[in-house]
């Protein structure tokens, strides 16, 4: 067993730059110790423990939440048009303004406290974000997939030389300046995904030199992962919010959506999140100790080769030579990003092969959103017998359906009627956006603000 | 009887059970079913060819009928002890390829489904089939459905006489023919008692399990005051949780089976979700014809009884110190003991009583268990499928109250089919090695469902065909469906799953052999099974 925290599928960039396992390590400590210890010290997820200090000296058995790339909230806003629906979240979107998946999120503000234009993200809320590229005819030419956590950029970042050639191994075909990858100007942002002890969302001030996780290159290589939501904080703080006893008016909550809403532990209309924390809590209530497998990370598992034809409808025989891990553990079992492109030079037929010629589902490849359906997603969860029965934690928010979307969760307070037709209730949206339908995000790490 | 009075109306709609074909909903369910394929040229006199199925349409049996003739013979069975039975007519049911329907009305390119419109065999691959020419499961070797061997319509006969049925299908191809439909398939499926008039094989599969047990309760009334699924358990106070109609059936929204409804909420499992909207409104999934409607998927599946019951000698013979005898391993890979008795509730033997009462061989949920006190042990939590193995099929491709890829345990319940197949071909005995008959033998696996992409396709690909799906514990509890599952992703279409022994884990393989795939596909298609005004008025206009 590691005595340490490795960096994510055991990747071994940081054997360049040693001190920085020393850094990676010491923020993974920090999170999961922020995730379990409150800040007085006190243990607050009794069965959540730490993977470098199990609370038993057993083998634990390794469980696998798996879920699908492609959004499942765009599931429900688009049914059975994922070709819409990806349509609407293929490019990046500017903060402040409304997402494909009909969210809105603070923009970022400048010292004059004027919305930033500059700062876009890529509306993809699985764990799992994709870059489009297309031709001079602007068919796809290429898919990139990432599912890298930005917390091991940001360690990457404290070296500005290493960043750079980290990034230029990546982006291979046109120099990086450094200067593009940190803040320029002084920026803040309301990150309604995070509270700070006060419960108040926290204000995320960013000063020059810092490190830009939505500098444009990341944007259009898809070097790690842009949506404010997609976290391996939120990851660890999942599990570990999971790992609780819920209960409203004394009569256990188990199961989804009131589960994931209970105390804001995910986000309720994901695949993802509500299966982890659905699983994890299982595990917990049967009297278990879990926690997240070292190395913590989210891992593109696999990809469903059968769903892919020729352009002529015939079956691909070895679709490895089109679907090409990039960054991943040498076993090939932990997958943090890949691409989907067709090798130069390759023809079919007599012609040259363009990648939207080939067919996903029997419809040609339009857009990211289609591969990205046909991808699994998952994480490592570790399970070890004999954690002591809890007390229960009472919820606070209930599940109520949307009033538009009637299988769209919003998370509302226990003691508030759920919405009618007549308003949805729902978190504040953006300050500077004001009169645009939002639907409620329940995102990330922490508590959510509701009224 | 139960009271519907006060009754949500977008949940639970008074359906016209006088429109609605009666096997989609109602379910045939008798011991002798035909099917017959039948397809016509680009040239045929489509005015002869409609006037065909304006009678053949005028016997389609409704919904109303099929409930009517299930309610009498609860009735007598529950008075008399006798099982009624229909011997001297059939019931009948038919279903539209994408091309029969684009041939037959102005306005089929309206349905968006690409897997209806491209047909059974583009998705052939994707469904795990070998594509390998000549291989067993390949197109090419397809009696129906294959390579250029696509019907446009299958008709559906069935009854309690099995030489009524055979009749009826005679003139039924008959009378086609006369009107420029010719027959390119058919095919009489019977229940396995039917061969030597043993009992014991009633409603039991080649490989000896009994089958269709697990059907989904449907929402829905028949009148102001009626359910369509009657129901024993009382509704959930949470609407967010799902409403059971017996234990272990939940009831599942009618627009998952029959288009123009609301469909069934993946999240708050007892509220309605939105309906499909159907032509003119924007975004419509199909013409508005197509209310009251259903997809079929038709899969002639054979059945490699030798294979199977080989591989199984041979693996409990590597498990004999564990005392997991051949019986034993297939119970654990179908998540049922060929009485048909749940391993959720006894994971160690067979109890045949169990496997023949209802609801009971179906009252077990996997994730919190289920207290049914009928005299047999309950189902306790299993979520590591200690009990029930994580890959056994029953559990694959239905996981009840389980977590999966797709989110909390509710969005299982957007994934129900609703199944109406039937063996074809002569039993073997059971536990048969060898096989001299050289006759086919398998299932008319046949499944209605409101879209083919969420419904069977998602079933086969997403969670039978994949290792960790829907749920996996690395090493311990993943694996593929081995009843069913195919692995299409690599050459040599190997398997594997892990099975709890004696408080371990086995792995085991499929073996490489083509042989492996015991069940594999001979035949299929992709239709549409509209209502009765519709077959009438628009598709026979």
């Amino acid at each position: 067993m590691a005595n340490t925290f490795l960096p994510p599928a055991q990747l071994t960039d940081f054997d360049a730059k040693p001190a920085l396992y020393h850094a990676w390590d010491q923020k993974m400590a920090d999170m999961f110790n922020s995730a379990k210890f409150d800040e007085a010290g006190k243990d607050v997820r009794p069965a959540f423990y730490n993977p470098l200090n199990p609370p038993k000296s057993v083998s634990p058995q390794t469980a696998t939440p798996s879920w699908g790339g492609y959004p499942k909230i765009l599931t429900e806003l688009y049914p059975g048009d994922i070709i819409t629906g990806s349509s609407k979240i293929d490019s990046p979107v500017t903060f402040g303004t409304l997402d494909g998946e009909r969210v809105t999120f603070e923009p970022f503000l400048d010292k004059q406290g004027k919305a930033m234009a500059a700062q876009r993200y890529r509306a993809q809320d699985e764990y799992l974000e994709w870059v489009v590229n297309r031709d001079q005819h602007d068919n796809v030419n290429e898919i990139q997939f990432t599912c890298e956590g930005p917390e091991y950029w940001e360690t990457i970042a404290t070296d500005g030389t290493f960043l750079q050639q980290m990034y230029q191994s990546i982006v291979v075909s046109v120099p990086v300046p450094v200067g593009d990858l940190y803040f320029s100007e002084p920026c803040t942002w309301v990150d309604r995904n995070s509270v700070d002890a006060n419960g108040k969302p926290l204000t995320r001030r960013f000063v020059v030199g810092d490190y830009n996780p939505f500098n444009k290159w990341n944007l259009g290589w898809a070097v790690h992962l842009t949506h404010p939501a997609n976290h391996l904080d939120a990851e660890v703080n999942l599990a570990a919010s999971a790992s609780l006893r819920f209960t409203r008016e004394t009569q256990p909550v188990r199961t989804n959506p009131a589960l994931t809403c209970c105390q804001g532990i995910g986000e309720p209309n994901r695949s993802s999140d509500p299966n982890i924390a659905e699983q994890v809590n299982i595990h917990a209530l049967s009297g278990n100790y879990v926690t997240l497998r070292n190395p913590v990370g989210l891992y593109i598992l696999s990809i469903d080769a059968t769903r892919f034809k020729y352009p002529d409808g015939k079956s691909i025989n070895n679709f490895s030579r089109y679907f090409q891990p990039i960054r991943m553990s040498s076993d090939g079992s932990m997958i943090v990003r890949a691409a989907l492109r067709i090798p130069a030079g390759e023809t079919y037929n007599g012609s040259p092969l363009v990648l939207s010629q080939l067919q996903v589902d029997n419809k040609p490849i339009v857009s990211g959103g289609q591969v990205a359906a046909t991808i699994t997603m998952g994480l490592f969860a570790q399970v070890i017998p004999g954690a002591p029965s809890q007390k229960g934690t009472e919820c606070s928010l209930k599940p109520c359906p949307d009033p538009q979307f009637p299988s769209v969760i919003v998370p509302i307070r226990v003691d508030k009627p759920c919405p009618g037709h007549a308003g949805l209730e729902v978190i504040e949206a953006a300050s500077a956006v004001k009169n645009v339908p939002t639907l409620l995000t329940f995102r990330g790490r922490h508590r959510a603000r509701v009224r | 009887m139960s009271d519907a009075s006060s009754i949500d109306p977008q949940l639970e709609p008074i359906l016209p059970v006088d429109e609605i074909q009666g096997n989609i909903l109602g379910g045939f369910n008798k011991d002798h079913q035909g099917l017959i394929a039948l397809s016509f040229s680009d040239s045929a006199d489509m005015n002869l060819v409609k006037k065909w199925l304006r009678g053949f349409g005028s016997k389609i049996t409704p919904l109303s009928e099929v409930r009517q003739f299930k309610q009498r013979r609860k009735q007598m069975l529950a008075l008399d002890g006798i099982e009624l039975l229909d011997r001297d007519s059939t019931w009948k049911a038919i279903a539209f390829s994408f091309r029969a329907l684009s041939k037959l009305t102005s306005d089929a390119n309206l349905f968006v489904s690409s897997s209806f419109r491209n047909g059974l065999p583009a998705s052939s691959q994707m469904l795990g089939d070998s594509t390998t020419p000549g291989d067993r499961g390949e197109l090419s070797t397809w009696v129906i459905g294959g390579t250029n061997n696509v019907p446009d319509i299958l008709c559906i006969i069935a009854g309690d006489n099995a030489d009524l049925v055979a009749e009826d299908v005679d003139h039924t191809i008959h009378s086609a023919a006369d009107c420029g439909l010719f027959s390119t398939y058919h095919e009489i499926g019977h229940d396995l008692s039917f061969y030597d008039k043993n009992d014991k094989r009633k409603g039991h599969e080649h490989f000896g399990f009994k089958d269709g047990i697990s059907q989904p309760g449907i929402r829905g009334r028949v009148d102001e005051t009626h359910f369509l699924t009657e129901r024993s358990v009382p509704p959930p106070d949470d609407t967010a949780a799902p409403t059971y109609a017996q234990p272990g059936q939940p009831l599942v929204a009618v627009g998952s089976f029959v288009l123009g409804y609301a469909k069934q909420n993946p999240t708050f499992a007892s509220q309605p979700d939105v309906v499909d909207p159907l032509a003119p409104a924007p975004n419509a999934v199909a013409p508005v014809w197509a209310r009251n409607g259903s997809f079929l998927v038709f899969r002639r599946l054979n059945q490699d009884v030798p294979a199977f019951n080989n591989f199984l000698n041979d693996q409990a013979s590597l498990l004999k110190e564990q005392g997991v005898s051949q019986t034993q391993l297939g119970a654990l890979f179908v998540g049922r003991w060929k009485s048909g008795a749940p391993l959720a509730r006894t994971p160690r033997t067979d109890l045949p009583k169990l496997g023949k009462i209802a609801p009971g061989n179906n009252a077990f949920l996997y994730n919190l268990g289920l207290r049914v006190q009928d005299g047999f042990p309950d189902s306790t939590p299993d979520f590591d499928g200690r009990r029930c193995p994580v890959t056994g099929h029953i559990r694959k491709v239905n996981p009840r109250d389980l977590p999966t890829d797709q989110g909390g345990s509710n969005a299982t319940l957007t994934r129900r089919i609703l199944r109406r197949g039937i063996p074809f071909g002569p039993p073997l005995p059971d536990g048969a090695l060898s096989d001299e008959s050289n006759e086919s033998r398998g299932l008319l696996f046949l499944s209605y469902q409101r879209s083919i992409e969420d419904g069977f396709e998602f079933l086969a690909t997403t969670w039978m065909n994949a290792r960790g799906n829907p749920q996996a514990i690395l090493g311990v509890a993943e694996g593929f469906d081995m009843l069913v599952g195919a692995n299409g992703q690599q050459a040599d279409r190997q398997r594997m799953c892990f099975v709890p022994v004696g408080g371990t884990s086995v792995h085991i393989p499929s073996g490489s052999l083509k042989s492996a795939d015991w069940i594999y596909p001979t035949g299929g298609g992709y239709f549409f099974a509209p209502s009765i005004p519709t077959l009438i008025n628009v598709i026979a206009a």
